[in-house]
């Protein structure tokens, strides 16, 4: 291969593998996998748990669930719809696998968004057997579930849990937790709140002392941006379809929020690219790497680096090729 | 050195070859598998400060198990300690990870890394809460999910953190989680855990 044929093909894989800005959203993958996560519907119905946010008692915290999961659905390049199926009493996460021959419509697992105002540790008794629930020979529900509590990490703020199918990537089932119990949860529009985002940091200057619902208080009523209920559950919702973490700053799918962003409510072109071309309007859905698929996705970043991978594997051989035979040439 | 010699002397095919590199890194940064959790920022010492125990060791069995009657599942791991800083100088360790495999199903808390039987890893465990008089097992979970947990990979020590979404604690402030918090020399990792000790005694 002549030099100028070399760097004609550099300068093609250079320019053709490397990811633009607009390409460069990244699906999620099944765990050890090269399957992308994907619903195989273009209609997911949530359900928000009848308590909300216990904090906010004026309706905005229902609103702003609501507009996270509205704002997915104002793209027109695609006809994936979050159907809001109204509040719930329920507030257990995760899913339970119905029986073959089960009717569809008698599938009782839902697509939950649940608020957690109380720490487990704080509100369940150790003597409670709940706590056992991780033991072989215990069989009843878990303290989450029994108490309506955050049982994760105390400082997580919010955490998404995905059900889904190890062979083919199809989701079954999405819940978002969001940690109330030691998170200040807003809606408004007001300053960026000078604090860190942990609520103990509200009563630096309050004389609330362990009072809770006093730091609360005092939070609340500075009137500035904490968490954003919006920016954080939009950014779930993305992962929720199958988007992973973009590496572009401005996207709403980036991995890291700054504490009072409300910037991420709205979605960047990068994330309406992501969701257009795995669920385009009127087209198939673009799967990847699973057992079902047969060729693996086209364009930059469609299926992640299994896909990429593959794609690269015929200009690898060329190098490799390219490589020896100038070698052979020159010895 | 008569192969390096005439690979070195080729400058396009050396170009050719950085290229591919890159572009396989990049195809492979950008596939990092991740759902999301939200939190703050934890540095090793913060880790260190907060964590019953922090050990080198490496995992010895791998066991997911379906409960909260039916709807979730967990991973047990039991991780054997090779080299103790905090809490336990060795023995096996009994650690809960939320999300696992159940049958032809994967649930995924997001934040909670996936680990593989044989893994070597140094981890930061806080206790399971209130287990009961009845219960003996005594667990473990992890300290700010992912961000407390390395993959040992040579003398690299990869923190499990791709899944999670940081929030920096000021606005404007710098990348919380940047490529020297995720990926460190084993060395250095271990220095700072046992710093961090000696600080906090």
């Amino acid at each position: 291969m002549s030099r100028f044929a070399l760097t004609s093909l550099m300068l093609v894989l250079c320019l053709g593998v490397v990811p633009r800005d607009a390409d460069a959203y990244v699906r999620s993958l099944v765990p050890g996998g090269s399957a992308c996560l994907y619903w195989d519907t273009r209609e997911i119905t949530w359900y928000l748990n009848d308590e909300g946010s216990s904090r906010i008692d004026d309706g905005t915290d229902i609103d702003a669930v609501i507009a996270s999961f509205e704002t997915w659905n104002e793209p027109e390049c695609s006809d994936l719809t979050f159907e809001f199926g109204g509040l719930t009493e329920r507030s257990d996460i995760g899913y339970i696998e119905p029986p073959p021959s089960a009717d569809p419509e008698e599938d009782d697992n839902v697509n939950l968004v649940v608020f957690r105002r109380d720490l487990c540790t704080d509100v369940v008794p150790s003597t409670d057997p709940c706590w056992d629930c991780y033991e072989p020979d215990f069989d009843g529900p878990c303290c989450s579930t029994v108490y309506d509590c955050w049982s994760h990490s105390p400082t997580a703020i919010a955490i998404t849990t995905t059900t889904f199918f190890t062979a083919t990537g199809k989701l079954v089932d999405a819940d978002i937790e969001l940690n109330e119990a030691r998170y200040l949860f807003t809606t408004g529009d007001g300053p960026v709140c000078e604090q860190g985002p942990a609520l103990a940091t509200c009563s630096s200057d309050a004389d609330c002392g362990a009072d809770e619902s006093c730091m609360m208080e005092r939070c609340r009523t500075r009137g500035c941006v904490h968490t954003d209920i919006s920016n954080t559950v939009t950014h779930e919702v993305g992962h929720v379809i199958g988007l992973d973490h973009s590496p572009i700053p401005e996207a709403t799918m980036y991995a890291s929020a700054g504490v009072g962003e409300t910037s991420k409510r709205s979605l960047h072109d990068n994330d309406i690219q992501g969701l257009c071309d795995i669920y385009p309007a009127g087209g198939p859905t673009l799967t990847c790497g699973g057992e079902e698929d047969e060729v693996p996705p086209t364009g930059c970043c469609g299926g992640g680096s299994g896909a990429m991978l593959l794609g690269l594997l015929p200009a690898l051989m060329l190098t490799i090729n390219a490589g020896r035979r100038e070698r052979r040439g020159r010895i | 050195m008569h192969i390096v010699k005439a690979m070195g002397s080729s400058s396009s095919f050396r170009g050719l070859i950085l290229c591919a590199v890159v572009a396989v890194a990049v195809a492979m940064a950008a596939g990092q598998t991740a759902w999301a959790s939200v939190l703050p920022f934890s540095s090793i010492e913060a880790l260190t400060e907060k964590a019953e125990v922090v050990f080198r060791g490496r995992v010895q069995d791998v066991e997911y198990r379906l409960v909260d009657e039916g709807r979730r599942v967990v991973t047990l791991l039991i991780v054997s300690v090779e080299d103790g800083f905090k809490g336990r100088d060795s023995g096996d360790v009994k650690v809960i990870v939320p999300g696992g495999r159940y049958g032809e199903l994967v649930q995924r808390v997001a934040g909670m890394p996936t680990f593989y039987l044989d893994e070597e890893v140094v981890l930061f465990l806080e206790r399971y809460p209130a287990p009961r008089a009845s219960t003996a097992a005594e667990r473990f979970t992890l300290v700010s999910m992912g961000l407390g947990a390395f993959l040992v990979e040579g003398d690299k020590a990869l923190r499990r953190a791709d899944e999670l979404r940081v929030v920096r604690e000021r606005p404007g402030s710098p990348e919380p989680l940047g490529e020297k918090d995720r990926r460190m020399s084993i060395a250095v990792l271990e220095d700072r855990i046992r710093a961090a000790i000696v600080m906090d005694e």
